[in-house]
């Protein structure tokens, strides 16, 4: 192939933007006082506009990087070791809130749309969720009318990120008009619509800084090319677009889980109690240990999902897995960390509390955990085939994954459809799937690192261990689900918290 | 005696009509849809009119292997796309046939 001399290649492009970013995180970003004023400041937006952030995932044709996902997985992980807000702010922009307008916007609308985005002049955002419809999205009650060659929209959407700043609002939006009482679409709505309005920022306990709003939809109109993709396909839509997101939040937790693991590296080995080093204690040193492992693994899951989602295909289960393993592993290195930091943890000057903070609300957004592990375990149940997967060539891993499909075989043919009804049943099975994939990817990931082996294997004993204990407890399903009903039913009465009836 | 139950209990033991096991059928996915069951039509697609998605179909299928005490296996619920085609299935489990 006849390369131009001067075309830069990927790495170096990548190589590039990672020492922008971190310019622009030296001489920008003060993640304190950031989180303290309570918003991003315009200057910092235009700065991060600046170095490109906002162009990662806009097509090439269309002004911006086109990098794959790992690539802008990357950058938001870099950004996300320093400040979560803004590494919020630039992954929902990669992901959900333009992920479906590259897609299956018109070329009107993309051409339109998609170099203001990657410029940065207008950031986008993302509203599915509703006050009353969260995990359960086939309730929204946004709707959406076929008006002349239009569409008028009411409703209002809760949670909007970078929702008070944003130029372009994709929303998924009832259109019992355009295929169906129960069909779904995705719409964008510029923010200049007439009728569009957005309410006071939220006060959260962490990414403080990131913009969060109601954004209200009274009696607008769009014309009908600002529909995405087919009329009706809006649900497809959005599960596309959040499993595109979920890999782009799960790389932000390697980010924030780097740095937390960084700041006790430096902590455990300059505090000292007792005439030594607190590292130089067995407790400590297995808490860093598994801090490294898991952030090890989280790393490998990541990128798999990352990779997976670049190839095509559906990303639904690796995707979901991703969110959950990366989400909860950056919270448990984050509190680890704090732990470690002893008081100065709990205090401000280290940062630690707030990345614990800020890394909360991963398992929360972009679909709660717990719903996501009931529903990969349900997927599990009704898999045409589990993917086939070779042995690893390690005994212990082998073993555990065989008990797994062995499990999962059992349930199914036990308990047919109804099992996955079953969350105490499909969600053990999911933490052992997840457990399963992430020591998967690190294995995988160790066979081209040499110098990561000791990680991984350690990483791979912890992530079996863990595994198998989600599978021994299947055995008690039957009599936690009796004693969860029966204690529920005491504890949701009046008389239960001494409120008198 | 597992057999015990059946002898006594007449709701186990009645052998509920066609147009019964339509009806019910109708009625657990209206209350899973949150809709009114007269705008339910046996030829809708559970996906294209009816707007269920993979997880609300368990969900319907599950409360109906509950409602008629009846085993489906999930092999046998690939490829149902209509509600007539599952009020098939239910009706020929219910009957007793495979
Ligand atoms: C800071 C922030 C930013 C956000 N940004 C956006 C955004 O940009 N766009 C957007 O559309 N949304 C956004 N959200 C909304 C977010 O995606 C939802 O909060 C999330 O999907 C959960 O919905 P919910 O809060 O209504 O929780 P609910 O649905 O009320 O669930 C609460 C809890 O109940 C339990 N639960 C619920 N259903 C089940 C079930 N089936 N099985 C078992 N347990 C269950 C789970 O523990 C769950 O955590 C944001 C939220 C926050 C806080």
């Amino acid at each position: 192939m006849n390369v131009a001399a001067d075309a830069p290649t990927d790495g170096e492009v990548m190589g590039l933007l990672i020492e922008e970013t971190r310019r622009f995180l030296a001489r920008e970003v003060d993640p304190a006082a950031i989180e303290a004023s309570g918003r991003i400041p315009d200057r910092v937006v235009a700065a991060a506009a600046s170095a490109g952030l906002f162009a990662l995932t806009i097509p090439e044709s269309h002004g911006g990087l086109g990098l794959p996902l790992r690539s802008a997985g990357t950058i938001v992980a870099e950004l996300a070791r320093v400040d979560r807000s803004v590494a919020t702010m630039v992954g929902l922009h990669a992901g959900l809130g333009t992920r479906s307008l590259v897609v299956h916007g018109s070329e009107a609308r993309r051409a339109r749309w998609l170099p203001a985005l990657a410029e940065g002049e207008r950031v986008g955002a993302f509203g599915a969720t509703e006050a009353g419809e969260g995990s359960d999205l086939q309730a929204i009650r946004t709707i959406a009318r076929p008006e002349g060659s239009g569409l008028r929209i009411d409703g209002e959407k809760s949670y909007v990120t970078n929702g008070g700043f944003a130029g372009l609002y994709t929303l998924l939006v009832r259109t019992p008009g355009l295929g169906g009482e129960r069909s779904f679409s995705m719409v964008c709505v510029p923010r200049e619509t007439p009728g569009l309005s957005v309410g006071p920022e939220e006060d959260k306990l962490g990414i403080r800084a990131s913009s969060t709003v109601t954004v209200r939809l009274d009696d607008v109109y769009v014309p009908s090319d600002h529909l995405l993709g087919a009329p009706g396909a809006g649900m497809d839509l959005a599960h596309e677009a959040l499993g595109w997101g979920r890999v782009v939040m799960a790389t932000g937790c390697t980010g924030t889980a780097r740095y937390a693991l960084d700041a006790t590296l430096a902590h455990v080995t300059a505090r000292r109690q007792f005439h030594r080093p607190i590292g130089d204690f067995d407790a400590a040193r297995l808490q860093v240990s598994t801090m490294a492992a898991t952030l090890f693994a989280m790393e490998s899951l990541a990128d798999r999902a990352a990779s997976a989602a670049e190839a095509g295909g559906d990303l639904t289960g690796l995707s979901a897995a991703a969110k959950v393993f990366c989400s909860e592993g950056a919270f448990a290195i984050c509190d680890a960390a704090l732990q470690l930091h002893g008081a100065m943890g709990f205090l401000e000057q280290t940062g630690v509390a707030r990345a614990l903070r800020d890394c909360r609300i991963t398992r929360i957004f972009e679909g709660a955990n717990d719903v996501l592990l009931v529903h990969l375990g349900a997927g599990l149940l009704v898999a045409r085939a589990r993917p086939e997967t070779p042995t690893s060539g390690h005994p212990a891993f082998d073993e555990f994954d065989h008990r797994l499909a062995r499990l999962v075989a059992e349930n199914r043919a036990e308990f047919g459809v109804r099992g996955t009804q079953r969350q105490l049943l499909t969600s053990r099975l999911a933490r052992a799937e997840v457990c399963a994939l992430a020591a998967r990817a690190s294995l995988d990931r160790a066979a081209t690192e040499p110098e990561s082996a000791e990680l991984a294997a350690f990483a791979v004993e912890q992530l079996t261990r863990e595994g198998h204990r989600q599978l021994d407890a299947l055995r008690f399903i039957q009599e936690d689900e009796r004693a969860a009903a029966a204690l529920s039913k005491r504890a949701y009465s009046p008389w239960a918290s001494g409120r008198s009836a | 005696m597992t057999t015990h139950a059946l002898l006594v209990d007449p709701v186990a033991r009645a052998v509920p009509s066609d147009d019964e096991i339509r009806a019910r059928a109708v009625q657990l996915l209206a209350t899973i849809l949150e809709r009114d069951p007269a705008t339910v039509q046996q030829a809708h697609s559970l996906r294209a009119d009816l707007g269920m998605d993979s997880l609300s179909a368990l969900e319907f299928l599950s409360s109906l292997s509950h409602e008629f005490n009846i085993d489906l296996e999930v092999e046998e619920t690939y490829g149902l796309t209509t509600l007539n085609e599952v009020v098939a299935l239910v009706t020929q489990r219910v009957r007793g046939s495979r």
